[in-house]
């Protein structure tokens, strides 16, 4: 039972972060029609970024970084976050998209994700980096975790969760509710009515790229701290934000989240399967839900000929 | 004896001050995906060419300046193998080489008589004296590793679980301590690790419901660290084993907040000093450091002194390249089958203080008896007082 | 006596097709076959160059080749290639070191398992949209990766399966002999692709491309189609990388990366998709990128690491400015130069030819609901063969999807449609011109010629004499549909430069190709002028007198009065008046609802 509830702690804390990157990912597509391959590596770059500003290229650790200065580090991070991201689409997919070339913007957010790895790369050379932790968990509990029912949990865990839960209802919310929300939902229904009344649409849509640069941003400091970090973290989260997405076929942002949160459980639960002698073990707990969320594509695609994911002219 | 006191730093492979035939060392590591791996090879290496530069390279009576170049494998044995083959064309004199790939490319350097010094992997079969002549290993092995841990852990009578993680390394490791802890009653658990966890409480919490009294955990640095946090966290004060993955600076900056945690953990390495005493590796250290800075861990003792970390692997890459430059020496040739043959033969005085070389059923320059014990206390480590080759040891300095 | 008979058809066949050869030979086979020479005789050549370096790109290029195979022919972007190339080199690998096959039936066996692989994965993909290929693809490519490393017993782990040296029909596998195969291997694939992409398979792909719903309502096979070619470009792949294997001497996961199956897109996407070579000359870009930058002087600590965000960096850039990919920019840039004008390709029409068994079509209580939209009622037609019926209505009314449902494409929620003999044969023209623009007239009536005629991927490839056989009578058949509505000088004109009218006029041709029975005409007239509507209602009557059945959706009464022997007029969705033209006209509901005022 308490490890029951150890696993599920640990997938959705781990899910809820997949579930922010899927939401950006949803968002953008949704919007412009464009997957972009690219945002599991620019939370890694806002992750590294932050450490570049923290403490150089200097040893960082759990402590020797004081708060201010990682506060400071932490908004540079997001801004250099959402400014790439900006920035990348303006410059470098955006000509594709104009020109409705796809496999154009597919190679641009290809490359894109590329550079930003290397990036990374010219900088920190060592595999796995510490992630400073600005809020004081390691003061509740033994150092930071409680014991629930003969469970040992995390409580940054718990946060993480809560966060994130928080981050996809807010975005939820304005999508819904507000001005910039109803701008996009215009957008997304139908571009030129859009723009003919008036709408800014490339502004809304730089605005809409930017936002959810930053949400990814505010995923990886809520993260990061709670292990090492690897330099090609960000793109595994990638990976496994659009495993979320397309297991719901990129329907909506709430979706996505929800799904990021079960990717992160089944993971998990795989990694720790362990029933009468029989484990799938670690091997297994990456590989079978890519897996699994490709045969339901797959089966969905077939049985529906196409029906829904087609939709071309 | 090594006297390796410089006049000045050393930046880079460029040797100015020495003249003489160039001859190329190839350093087949990782510079990108892991790049400090590579680059604390390619130093070490570059160390040991500098110093051998130095006090000059005086073969058949011709003069020659070694040269090193370094080759990315990218941690991919097809890299790595094209690597090879490109220092067989490029008529280089030995390859330093981090381990991916040997496999593979032995046969390629063998066809060309080219030595190849293993200074990083561990895994065994890499080096075979009998049907890999030319492949030679300065770098402690798994297999040494893994017996000497049993040796050491198995007296103590506790209920020991081996943790390991799927990663080559790990996978590698969980390979020896099979044929070390084999049969062992002792062992009550043996759990798979992902090496991409951030969260093994889970596992953790397996080992401690095994009934476990001791917990030796074969992974690479943030997998070790995720296992402390999550034994320690839970109250679980249980003495833990490592091999040298355990010394790696990453584990006391994930933990800088709990040095307590810390204290206890033991991990097993090539020693870095011997009988003579600390001067032989100090004098590297120094040399190292005026070359190349000292590496800071970023925490501290508990009187505030800042810790630094030994450049151990370095110094394997260092101490391979100098038996190959007295190999040459002894053979009167600088490539070829007599230069292997004379690097059966030859030893030097390794910068651990210790003699350093290989002969012809032993490929392995660190041996068995050459792999020590280390705990932490306060952030830094000393030998350990209850194994008999450890206890020997002096202490290494860690703190500026 | 039967086997002799065997060898003289085959000698017929060969000198057939080196005749036909000769015929088709132009500048272009001349330079390829002098490039193939050349490449051929780099061995011979005293330059210091690394042949087993070479080989390696050469054997990354032809797979390259596969790939642009999938993303210019099939229009399926895909991230994946580099699982292909994977499973290929893996399945040799294992094949050779387990169960100790020979080089030859090992490198049949990777290639066997990366074409089913490639089928199973083009099968999906045919149906969903191109962003969503490159998602799935994307995860294959990661579940490929990911799963290799994880299982060690099959990848060999950190240390990878070591391979023998391979010996192909005795000889031993040296880096020359890697390098010639290379050589070979790329050029195949070239050849592989420019037949394909000529024959009628290719075209009707082409215009998937351009107007999927379009090819398919033309009767094209779309989705089986892009999935016989996703398999040939992954069978390409698992080649190259069954070969590429056996010159590595090793297996190792980490060399099949996600990485390389995004080096390979770009490579492609850089060198143009849609031409034969782009694959190559990406590669080849590639490469050549990597060795400058090596070289650019940056010999420090730094170098390794800022290369590769350097190359990162230029490949970002040269994609942006590069607009369709290098080749095609430079076609492109040679043609501006000749210039290129809308021209004016005016013919006379050919008779029409007739049509065995005039189908009339019926159908009864036709439904259809959108939702909450009802767009038919309860709709009953009669339509008499060889006749031309009108649908008339309001916007809104019901005409297209009425048509739709004729045509087979939209399913009634209620009613059935029944067609008089058994042969299908109904074919409609969208709304709005749906010619495919980057082809020619001969390629866009080409699309429609006979469904299953030469769409056969495989034997496409090989080019035995019955495909050639096909492509002859489907480019005929084609050729005559052109005639048929006055576009036969026009062939081999850009669909795009000819004039609007000739466009409406293509489509119909394209959908004459088909050989219809029943023919269904979506505002034909949309966008003509006044005297063309004249010459659009000449044809409809002539292609009436050759036995064809047509339903025709028009907004111009003009026309309807010229054409229509009988007109249904529909209203949000029901049917409000039936008859002919005089009939209907008299109709009050009619007059008021819709012609309302004074006749015209």
């Amino acid at each position: 039972m308490s490890l029951l509830l150890q696993v599920l702690v640990s997938g959705l804390a781990a899910g809820a972060v997949y579930g922010l990157v899927a939401i950006a990912l949803v968002l953008v597509y949704r919007l412009t029609g464009i997957v972009y391959f690219a945002f599991g590596d620019l939370v890694g770059l806002a992750v590294f970024a932050a450490l570049l500003v923290a403490a150089g290229t200097g040893p960082v650790t759990q402590t020797n970084v004081g708060p201010l200065r990682f506060l400071v580090a932490v908004a540079v991070g997001t801004i250099i976050c959402i400014g790439t991201s900006a920035a990348a689409y303006w410059l470098a997919v955006h000509p594709h998209v104009a020109r409705g070339s796809v496999v154009g913007w597919i190679a641009a957010t290809i490359a894109i994700a590329y550079a930003v790895r290397t990036s990374i790369d010219v900088f920190f050379t060592r595999p796995s980096y510490v992630f400073p932790d600005p809020l004081p968990f390691q003061d509740v509990g033994r150092g930071g975790f409680v014991s629930v029912g003969g469970a040992s949990i995390q409580v940054r865990a718990f946060f993480v969760i809560a966060v994130g839960s928080a981050l996809a209802v807010l975005a939820t919310v304005v999508l819904r509710r507000s001005k910039l929300g109803r701008g996009l939902r215009a957008i997304e229904s139908d571009v030129e009515g859009a723009a003919l009344s008036g709408i800014p649409v490339d502004g809304l849509i730089a605005a809409a790229f930017g936002l959810t640069g930053g949400l990814a941003a505010l995923a990886a400091v809520v993260a990061a701290p709670s292990a090492s970090f690897g330099v090609d973290a960000g793109s595994l989260l990638g990976v496994k934000a659009l495993l979320a997405a397309i297991a719901v076929g990129f329907s909506s942002p709430a979706a996505g989240f929800v799904a990021g949160l079960g990717v992160g459980v089944v993971e998990a639960g795989i990694a720790n399967f362990h029933v009468a002698g029989l484990q799938l073990g670690p091997a297994y707990h990456e590989v079978l839900p890519i897996a699994l969320v490709l045969v339901f594509v797959a089966v969905r695609a077939l049985a529906t000929q196409g029906g829904v994911t087609l939709r071309e002219t | 004896m090594v006297a390796a006191l410089l006049a000045g730093g050393c930046g880079g492979s460029d040797e100015s001050e020495a003249t003489g035939k160039p001859l190329t060392i190839y350093v087949n590591a990782p510079f990108s995906g892991t790049p400090f791996v590579g680059e604390t090879i390619a130093r070490g290496a570059e160390l040991g060419a500098h110093i051998v530069n130095n006090r000059g390279l005086n073969v058949g009576g011709e003069a020659y300046v070694l040269k090193v170049k370094r080759a990315d494998n990218r941690l991919s044995p097809q890299s790595a193998v094209a690597n090879v083959r490109r220092a067989v064309d490029d008529d280089a004199v030995a390859v330093v080489d981090e381990g991916t790939g040997v496999d593979a490319s032995w046969r390629i350097a063998a066809d060309a008589k080219l030595p190849v010094g293993i200074t990083y992997q561990g895994g065994i079969g890499l080096v075979d004296p009998e049907s890999r002549p030319n492949v030679f290993r300065v770098a402690p092995n798994d297999h040494g590793l893994a017996f000497r841990l049993a040796e050491y852990i198995i007296p103590k009578r506790l209920k020991i679980a081996l943790l390991v993680d799927d990663s080559g390394y790990g996978q590698e490791g969980k390979k020896a301590l099979g044929q070390a802890f084999k049969g062992e009653e002792s062992v009550v658990a043996r759990i798979d690790l992902p090496a991409a966890a951030t969260d093994v409480a889970p596992q953790v919490l397996r080992a401690r419901r095994a009934g476990a009294t001791a917990v030796l955990v074969w992974a690479q640095a943030p997998v070790i660290a995720a296992t402390i946090t999550a034994a320690r966290s839970a109250g679980w004060d249980v003495p833990i084993y490592t091999p040298p993955s355990g010394a790696d600076p990453l584990i006391r900056q994930q933990l800088s907040g709990h040095p307590d945690w810390l204290d206890g953990l033991t991990f097993a390495s090539g020693r870095m000093t011997s009988e003579v005493g600390t001067s032989p590796f100090f004098t590297f250290v120094q040399s190292f450091e005026a070359a190349y800075g000292p590496q800071r861990v970023g925490v501290q003792t508990a009187d505030g002194s800042d810790v630094i970390q030994p450049p151990e692997y370095a110094m394997y890459a260092f101490d391979f390249v100098r038996v190959l430059a007295a190999a040459m020496e002894a053979a009167g040739a600088v490539r070829g089958e007599a230069v292997i043959r004379a690097l059966n033969r030859v030893t030097i005085a390794g910068a651990n203080g210790d003699e350093r070389g290989f002969n012809l059923v032993n490929h392995e320059g660190v041996i068995d008896d050459d792999v020590y014990f280390a705990r932490f206390r306060d952030m830094t480590f000393a030998p350990v007082e209850d194994d008999l080759l450890s206890a020997s040891l002096p202490n290494v300095e860690q703190t500026r | 006596m039967a086997g002799t008979a065997a060898l003289v058809q085959t000698r017929n066949a060969v000198v057939e097709a080196a005749h036909e050869a000769r015929v088709g030979w132009n500048r272009r086979a001349t330079a390829a076959v002098v490039v193939l020479a050349l490449a051929a005789l780099v061995p011979a050549l005293p330059l210091d160059v690394s042949l087993d370096g070479l080989a390696a790109d050469l054997y990354l290029g032809a797979a390259a080749v596969g790939l642009g195979m999938i993303v210019g022919l099939g229009g399926m972007p895909s991230l994946g290639h580099g699982a292909f190339v994977a499973i290929g080199a893996f399945g040799t690998a294992l094949l050779s070191d387990r169960l100790d096959w020979p080089t030859e039936a090992a490198l049949v066996g990777g290639v066997v398992v990366a074409a089913i692989a490639g089928a199973a994965v083009g099968t999906v993909a045919g149906f969903l949209r191109p962003a969503l290929v490159a998602v799935v693809s994307w995860l294959i490519a990661w579940l490929v990766f990911l799963g290799l490393a994880a299982f060690p017993s099959v990848s060999g782990g950190s240390q990878g399966l070591i391979l023998e040296e391979g010996t192909v029909v005795g000889l031993r596998l040296s880096a020359t002999l890697h390098y010639e195969l290379g050589v070979a291997l790329a050029a195949l694939a070239l050849l592989v692709f420019v037949v394909l992409s000529r024959s009628p398979a290719g075209v009707a792909l082409a215009a998937a491309r351009q107007n999927r719903a379009a090819a398919e309502g033309l009767g094209a096979p779309v989705a089986r189609l892009r999935a016989a070619v996703f398999a040939l470009g992954a069978g390409i792949g698992g080649l190259a990388g069954g070969l590429a294997v056996y010159l590595a001497g090793v297996a190792d996961a980490a060399a099949y990366g996600p990485l390389l199956s995004a080096k390979l897109f770009i490579a492609v996407v850089l060198g143009g998709a849609v031409a034969p070579a782009g694959g190559l000359v990406g590669v080849a870009v590639l490469a050549a990128l990597s060795r400058l930058v090596e070289l650019g002087g940056l010999d420090s600590v730094q170098a390794a690491r800022v290369e590769a965000l350097l190359v990162a960096v230029i490949v970002l850039a040269a994609l942006g400015t590069i607009e369709r990919g290098l080749l095609p920019s430079l076609t492109d840039w040679r043609r501006r130069r000749r210039g290129g004008e809308p021209r004016e390709v005016a013919a006379a029409r050919h008779e029409p030819p007739i049509v065995d068994a005039p189908a009339s079509v019926r159908g009864r209580g036709l439904t259809k609901r959108f939702g909450s939209v009802t767009a038919l009622e309860d709709v009953d037609l009669d339509i008499q063969a060889a006749t031309v019926h009108a649908l008339i209505g309001p916007n809104g009314s019901g005409k297209t999807t009425a048509l739709a449902v004729l045509a087979g494409a939209v399913a009634p929620d209620a009613g059935t449609v029944a067609m008089s003999g058994h042969e299908p044969g109904v074919v409609r023209t969208l709304q709005a011109t749906a010619v495919f623009p980057e082809l020619t007239a001969l390629e866009n009536a080409l699309v429609g010629a006979r469904p299953g005629l030469g769409h056969r991927v495989a034997r496409a490839v090989l080019a035995t004499p019955k495909a050639r056989a096909d492509a002859r009578a489907a480019r005929a058949g084609a050729q005559s549909a052109l005639d048929v509505v006055g576009l036969g000088a026009a062939a081999d004109v850009r669909a795009h430069e000819l004039p609007g009218s000739a466009q409406r006029r293509l489509m119909i041709a394209s959908a004459l190709a088909t050989r219809p029975r029943v023919l269904l005409l979506d505002e034909p007239t949309a966008g003509a002028g006044y005297s063309e509507v004249d010459l659009l209602a000449d044809l409809i009557r002539d292609l009436r007198s050759s036995g064809l059945t047509i339903v025709l959706v028009e907004h111009n009464l003009r026309l309807v009065r010229r054409v229509a022997d009988r007109i249904t007029v529909l209203e949000a969705g029901r049917v409000i008046a039936d008859g002919t033209i005089d009939e209907v006209v008299e109709n009050e509901a009619v007059l008021k609802a819709y012609l309302g005022g004074p006749r015209n």
